[in-house]
C-alpha cells in the first residue's frame, strides 16, 4: 500500500511541476492573468505548461547538461523563477489595477450546472477507462518507446527504425517522419521527475488529463467568441454550457475522445488542446486589436507545430479559410483590417515570438516531418482509396448525427450573425468550412492524408457551433418581442425544445453505451509482457527477435523491455499490408512465421538472422512443432517463443 | 470565486478519478490475478533442459512428464503456490538427435516445450 501511496504522490507533483508550473509563471510575466479569467488563466497555464516543458526539454536536449531529472527540475525552476522577476518589476510599473468584468464570470447557476457536467463526463470516461487503463494498445506502445529513449539516453531521440532491405538483410536506420518529438517530451519529463514506470497507468492518465482540459478548452472557447466586443452576447453561457454537454457527457467515448485517451494518439489529443486555444487567442488578438494576445496565438501554434502535424495541417487550412471568410464578409473594410493586422504582427512582442520560433526550428531542433518527402506525403492529390474522402453519411457519424445536423444549421445562421464578432464569425465558418472540405473532398484541397483521421477533428467545432443553434432556438423564440408576436405558443417552444435536446442526448449517450462493450485484453498483454521480460533477460543485442502483430496482445509494447531501437523486435503486421500493390513490402516477417518451412523463409532467416520468434501458439504453434530446427523455449496461453537453432 | 469553483472541482473529480484508476490498473498488472502460469527454459540457448514454472494460477498441483522422442523417461509432481516459481533441474543420459519434450499439466490445463537434439 506504502509504495502505491508514494508513487501516486510523486505522480501528481510530476503532474504539477511540469503540467501547470511554468505555465502559470508564464501567464504571470505576461500580465494574461489580467486579461483572462481564473478559468481560462487555469486551461491556458496548462496547455503553455506542455509547451514551455517542450522547448527547455529541446534546450537541455541540445546541451551538454542532458535531460536527467535534475535538468528537467532546474530548468523549470530557473524558468519560473525569470518569469517571476519579470512579473515583479512589470507589477511595480504598472500605475492602475485593471480587474475582470463581472460579466466574466459566470453566474452561480450556471456553475453548479457545470460542475455537474464536468462530473458527469468525468464518471463516463472513467468507467469506459476501466477497462482500458491497462497499457496495451498499440500507438502508445510506440509513442512510450520514444519517451522512454528520452529517459533512458538523456537526450533528443533519433527517429528512425532498421527495416528488411531487398538483400533481406537488417539495414542501417533510416529517419522516420511518423513522430513529433513533443508527443515524447513531456512523458519523458513526467516519468524521469515521478520515477514512474511507462508501461503503467501514467501514460493514459496524462492524456486523460489533456483530454479533459481540451473539453474546458472547448468551454472557455465557446465564452469567448461569443462575447463579442460590441454589446456582448445575452446567451454566451447558455452556449458554453450546451458545448459542454455536446463535448463532454454525450459522445464522451468516440474518437477523438476516450478512445483516443486509451489509444494512444498522443498528437491529436494534445492538438485537439491547442487548436481551441490558438482559435481563442487569434479571435481575441484581433478583435481587441492586442498584440499580446496574437504573440500568445503564435506560441501557441508553434508548440502545436513541435507537437503534432496533422493537428497543424488542420490549423493551417482553417486559418486559412477564415482569412478566406473574414474576406468575404468584410470586403468593404478589408484594406483598413489588414492594415491593423500588420501592425500588430510588427509589435515587439510578436516578433519575439517568430524569433524564437525561427532559432527553435532551424538552430536547435527541425520537426521531423518538415522535409520534402514527408510533405509530398501529404500534400497531393489523393493517393489511396482511404484518402479520397468520406461519404456524408461517414462524416456525420464521426461527428454524431444529431449533433451535426444542429451544426450544419447553425454554419448557416453564422454567416447572418449581425451580432457576432467579426472575427468570432469568420473562425468559427472557417473552422468547420474547412474541416469539412478536407474531409469530404480532400481532392480540391490537395490534402493527401487519411480522410477518417481529419475527419476526426470535426467533432469540436461542430459541438460549439451546434450549441449555438440549440442555444439560438432556445433563446429566440423565448425573446419577449418575438413571443408578443404570437408565432407559436411558449409551450409548444419549449416542448420542440427538450424532443430536440432528447434526440441529441439519447444518440450520444447510445454512443457512450455502444463504445463500453469492447473487451479488455489485460490476460493476453500481461502474458505477452511476462515472456517479452523473459526474452529480454535471456537474449542480447546480437540476437533477432521476430513478433506478431496479428495475434499478440500488446505486442507494440514488447520493444520497450529491450530498448534495441524502434523496430526491435521485427514485426509481422496485419496480413492486408503485405498483399499493397501500391507500394512494395518486404516479406520475410511473414514468411518466418506464416510458413517458417519453405526456402523463401530460410532465405530471410539467414539475412536478417533472427533467432526467436514469438507467436501465439493457438494461431501459430503448429508451423513450428513439426520443424526440427526450431525449439520451443517458452509456453502460456497466449504466447509461445521459439528459437531456432544455428 | 464561482470561476474557481469549477478549477477546484474538476481537480478533485480527476483526482479521485485517477486513485481509482490507477488502484485498477495495478490490480490489472498483477499477474497472480490473472489464473496463468508459464512454462520455460532457464537457458534457451543451450542444450540444458532444467526449467521453470511460473504460478500466478489457482492450481498448485502440477506434473511433468519427460519424453525422449515419444518415450517417458522421467515424471514427478511438484507444488507451486500461487505467485511462486520453481526450478526444475532435468538430467538426460542420451538426447543425441532426440526430441525431448517436456510435458506440464496442471488440472486440465496442459502446456510443453521442447529441444530438438
Amino acid at each position: 500500500m506504502l509504495p502505491f501511496i508514494s508513487s501516486q504522490l510523486l505522480f501528481y507533483i510530476a503532474i504539477f511541476l511540469v503540467l501547470f508550473v511554468p505555465g502559470y509563471f508564464l501567464i504571470l510575466a505576461t500580465r494574461l492573468d489580467k486579461t483572462f479569467s481564473p478559468l481560462e488563466s487555469f486551461v491556458i497555464a496548462f496547455s503553455s505548461s506542455i509547451i514551455v516543458v517542450d522547448f527547455l526539454v529541446i534546450v537541455l536536449g541540445r546541451s551538454p547538461l542532458h535531460i536527467t531529472r535534475a535538468t528537467i527540475l532546474g530548468a523549470i525552476i530557473l524558468f519560473s523563477a525569470v518569469c517571476y522577476v519579470i512579473y515583479f518589476f512589470r507589477r511595480k510599473k504598472e500605475t492602475a489595477t485593471t480587474s475582470l468584468e463581472k460579466s466574466d464570470y459566470l453566474p452561480r447557476k450556471s456553475v453548479f450546472l457545470v460542475v455537474l457536467l464536468l462530473l458527469l463526463t468525468i464518471f463516463i470516461k472513467t468507467i469506459y477507462f476501466k477497462d482500458t487503463i491497462f497499457p496495451t494498445t498499440t500507438d502508445l506502445g510506440h509513442h512510450m518507446y520514444w519517451a522512454k529513449t528520452i529517459a533512458v539516453t538523456g537526450n533528443l531521440p533519433q527517429y528512425e527504425k532498421a527495416d528488411i532491405g531487398e538483400q533481406l538483410t537488417i539495414e542501417k536506420p533510416q529517419p522516420i517522419a511518423d513522430f513529433i518529438i513533443g508527443e515524447h517530451l513531456i512523458f519523458a519529463a513526467i516519468a524521469l521527475i515521478s520515477g514512474a514506470g511507462f508501461i503503467s497507468a501514467f501514460p493514459a492518465l496524462v492524456l486523460f488529463l489533456i483530454h479533459m482540459m481540451s473539453v474546458l478548452a472547448m468551454f472557455i472557447l465557446a465564452r469567448a467568441v461569443f462575447n463579442p466586443p460590441a454589446g456582448g452576447s445575452d446567451h454566451r453561457d447558455t452556449i458554453a454550457i450546451v458545448t459542454l454537454f455536446l463535448i463532454g457527457p454525450l459522445w464522451a467515448l468516440a474518437s477523438p475522445q476516450a478512445k483516443f485517451v486509451s489509444g494512444g494518439v498522443i498528437g491529436n489529443t494534445i492538438g485537439n488542446l491547442l487548436i481551441p486555444l490558438a482559435i481563442l487567442f487569434f479571435v481575441r488578438a484581433f478583435a481587441e486589436k492586442k498584440s499580446a494576445l496574437l504573440a500568445w496565438a503564435l506560441f501557441i501554434s508553434l508548440g502545436m507545430a513541435y507537437t503534432h502535424h496533422l493537428s497543424t495541417f488542420v490549423f493551417i487550412f482553417t486559418a486559412f479559410f477564415a482569412v478566406a471568410t473574414f474576406t468575404v464578409l468584410n470586403l468593404k473594410t478589408i484594406l483598413s483590417d489588414i492594415r491593423e493586422w500588420i501592425r500588430l504582427f510588427l509589435s515587439p512582442s510578436v516578433i519575439a515570438v517568430i524569433i524564437m520560433g525561427i532559432i527553435f526550428v532551424f538552430f536547435l531542433y527541425m520537426p521531423t516531418y518538415l522535409n520534402s518527402k514527408a510533405i509530398d506525403t501529404a500534400v497531393g492529390a489523393p493517393s489511396k482509396a482511404t484518402r479520397t474522402g468520406l461519404t456524408l453519411t461517414q462524416l456525420k457519424t464521426t461527428a454524431g448525427e444529431a449533433r451535426f445536423a444542429f451544426a450544419i444549421a447553425g454554419l448557416l445562421l453564422l454567416f447572418f450573425a449581425k451580432k457576432l464578432g467579426r472575427y468570432s464569425q469568420a473562425f468559427l465558418i472557417g473552422w468547420i468550412g474547412a474541416l469539412n472540405l478536407m474531409s469530404l473532398r480532400p481532392d480540391w484541397l490537395f490534402v493527401d492524408i487519411p480522410s477518417n483521421r481529419i475527419a476526426s477533428y470535426i467533432v469540436f467545432p461542430t459541438a460549439i457551433i451546434a450549441a449555438y443553434m440549440v442555444a439560438y432556438i432556445f433563446t429566440a423564440f423565448r425573446n419577449r418581442d418575438y413571443v408578443g408576436k404570437n408565432y407559436l405558443s411558449p409551450f409548444f417552444v419549449m416542448l420542440t425544445f427538450f424532443i430536440f435536446m432528447i434526440f441529441i442526448a439519447t444518440e450520444g449517450f447510445y454512443d457512450d453505451a455502444q463504445s463500453l462493450n469492447s473487451a479488455s485484453s489485460t490476460k493476453g498483454a500481461l502474458q505477452t509482457y511476462l515472456a517479452s521480460g523473459y526474452l529480454a533477460e535471456r537474449s542480447t543485442a546480437a540476437d533477432i527477435i521476430l513478433k506478431d502483430h496479428n495475434y499478440l496482445a500488446g505486442d507494440t509494447w514488447i520493444k520497450l523491455f529491450f530498448m534495441r531501437g524502434y523496430n526491435y523486435p521485427l514485426s509481422r503486421g496485419y496480413f492486408k499490408r503485405y498483399q499493397d500493390d501500391t507500394v512494395s513490402r518486404e516479406q520475410c516477417t511473414n514468411l518466418m512465421i506464416s510458413t517458417p518451412n519453405t526456402s523463401e523463409a530460410q532465405r530471410c532467416f539467414d539475412g536478417t538472422q533472427t533467432d526467436f520468434l514469438m507467436i501465439n501458439p493457438k494461431m501459430d504453434g503448429a508451423q513450428f512443432n513439426r520443424l526440427k530446427n526450431f525449439w520451443r523455449i517458452y509456453s502460456s496461453d497466449d504466447v509461445g517463443i521459439f528459437y531456432k537453432k544455428s | 470565486m464561482s470561476n474557481k469553483i469549477i478549477i477546484y472541482a474538476t481537480l478533485t473529480f480527476l483526482l479521485v478519478s485517477f486513485v481509482f484508476l490507477s488502484a485498477v490498473e495495478m490490480k490489472q498488472a498483477d499477474p497472480n490475478t490473472k489464473n496463468i502460469w508459464m512454462l520455460y527454459f532457464i537457458d534457451p540457448k543451450s542444450a540444458s533442459l532444467d526449467f521453470m514454472i511460473d504460478n500466478h494460477s489457482a492450481q498448485t498441483d502440477f506434473h511433468f512428464e519427460i519424453l525422449a522422442d515419444k518415450t517417458r523417461v522421467g515424471e514427478g509432481d511438484i507444488s507451486i503456490p500461487n505467485g511462486a516459481t520453481k526450478t526444475v533441474p532435468i538430467t538426460i543420459s542420451d538426447s543425441a538427435n532426440k526430441k525431448i519434450v517436456i510435458d506440464v499439466t496442471a488440472g486440465n490445463a496442459k502446456k510443453e516445450i521442447y529441444k530438438n537434439f
